[in-house]
């Protein structure tokens, strides 16, 4: 077991990794998003494949996947620290799993945002296929910033660094279906 | 016609690395795309363009236009969506009841260790992960779906393309 201390080494040095990482992307990710059939969310040659409403029903249903198993986690990680530690080791060990999740979380939906926003630069075939995927990717962040609630309502409280996390996520979201107003 | 997935139990986890590798027995890639293909047949209401861009602009942009066929469209879709969220929920719940979601949350944290371990890291300004993407600025989902709009709704006036 670790204790306190040594926790926080590496709390602190994975804080210092994920600033300075370059793209965020890693075999951890790799394996997420190829087993969620997304990869090609991930690779550079995203440019070379036609918009499909096909391609954005994957991206819907591996978004939806990965908000619903990243909250269970968050749910699961809360029951299995109930009365196991001291108060203190309690609130580290919880700190450390969720600031943990929180940055799995922010590399996954940056990666998976981007490529939303991508497929609004992509050629469709007609302006109604173009309009029907857009708007089932409306759908679909509206639905799966509804679930992430908890997790903002959470982490938020932990640190400021969660809180720039969680609040990034937010404003990606926010940024992808910003309008000007007019 | 509901999809069944079968329980996996969790495997070992002596070795978190190895583990991280493993797939699953049951590919949760696999069980998505089968809940596209026992969901829709091979093709959903909101996969058919002119029925979806149909449904979208009858139903909620041409208040002109409230006929018993976009009704039944619109509640094709609804259904569609509500039975599709309920089959991925149920492989997001396997894919933590099997501890692989947590795995992976591991794994990508240790990676970022071995990182710093390596000395490859640089202190450097915090900066976001992936591609900047300012308000405002060039092309977004949204800016397209309005400038869409016009076009979707002009086409289903006129009875299509």
């Amino acid at each position: 077991d670790l204790e306190p201390p040594d926790l926080l080494e590496i709390f602190v040095g994975s804080l210092v990794s994920e600033f300075s990482r370059a793209s965020g992307s890693g075999p951890a990710l790799d394996r997420w998003f190829s087993e969620l059939d997304v990869s090609c969310v991930l690779r550079n040659d995203q440019e070379e494949e036609e918009a499909t409403g096909s391609l954005v029903g994957r991206w819907a249903r591996a978004l939806t996947v990965m908000a619903r198993a990243l909250i269970a986690t968050l749910q699961d990680q809360e029951d299995n620290l109930t009365g196991r530690l001291c108060q203190l080791g309690r609130l580290m060990e919880a700190s450390f799993s969720k600031i943990q999740l929180a940055q799995f979380a922010q590399a996954t939906f940056s990666k998976m945002l981007a490529f939303a926003n991508a497929l609004a630069d992509k050629p469709w075939t007609r302006p109604t296929d173009k309009f029907s995927g857009l708007m089932q990717l409306r759908i679909c962040i509206n639905d799966v910033s509804d679930i992430l609630v908890p997790l903002y309502n959470e982490v938020f409280l932990l640190a400021d660094y969660s809180k720039e996390i969680i609040e990034s996520i937010v404003k990606e979201i926010d940024d992808v279906f910003w309008v000007e107003p007019y | 016609m509901a999809l069944r997935l079968a329980a996996v139990p969790e495997s070992a986890a002596a070795d978190l690395s190895a583990a991280a590798n493993t797939l699953p027995c049951i590919s949760y890639r696999d069980s998505i795309r089968s809940v596209a293909a026992v969901v829709s047949g091979g093709r959903g209401p909101l996969f058919q363009s002119e029925d979806s861009a149909s449904t979208w602009s009858s139903s909620s942009y041409a208040s002109d236009c409230s006929g018993h066929s976009s009704g039944v469209s619109a509640a094709a879709a609804a259904g569609f969506r509500a039975l599709t969220a309920h089959e991925l929920r149920e492989v997001a719940r396997r894919m933590v009841a099997d501890g692989y979601a947590q795995r992976m949350v591991q794994a990508f944290d240790d990676a970022a260790t071995v990182e710093v371990l390596e000395g490859e890291v640089v202190l450097r300004a915090r900066r976001r992960l992936g591609p900047p993407n300012p308000r405002g600025a060039g092309v977004t989902a949204a800016g397209e779906v309005g400038r869409l709009l016009p076009v979707v709704v002009a086409a289903a006036r006129s009875g299509g393309e």
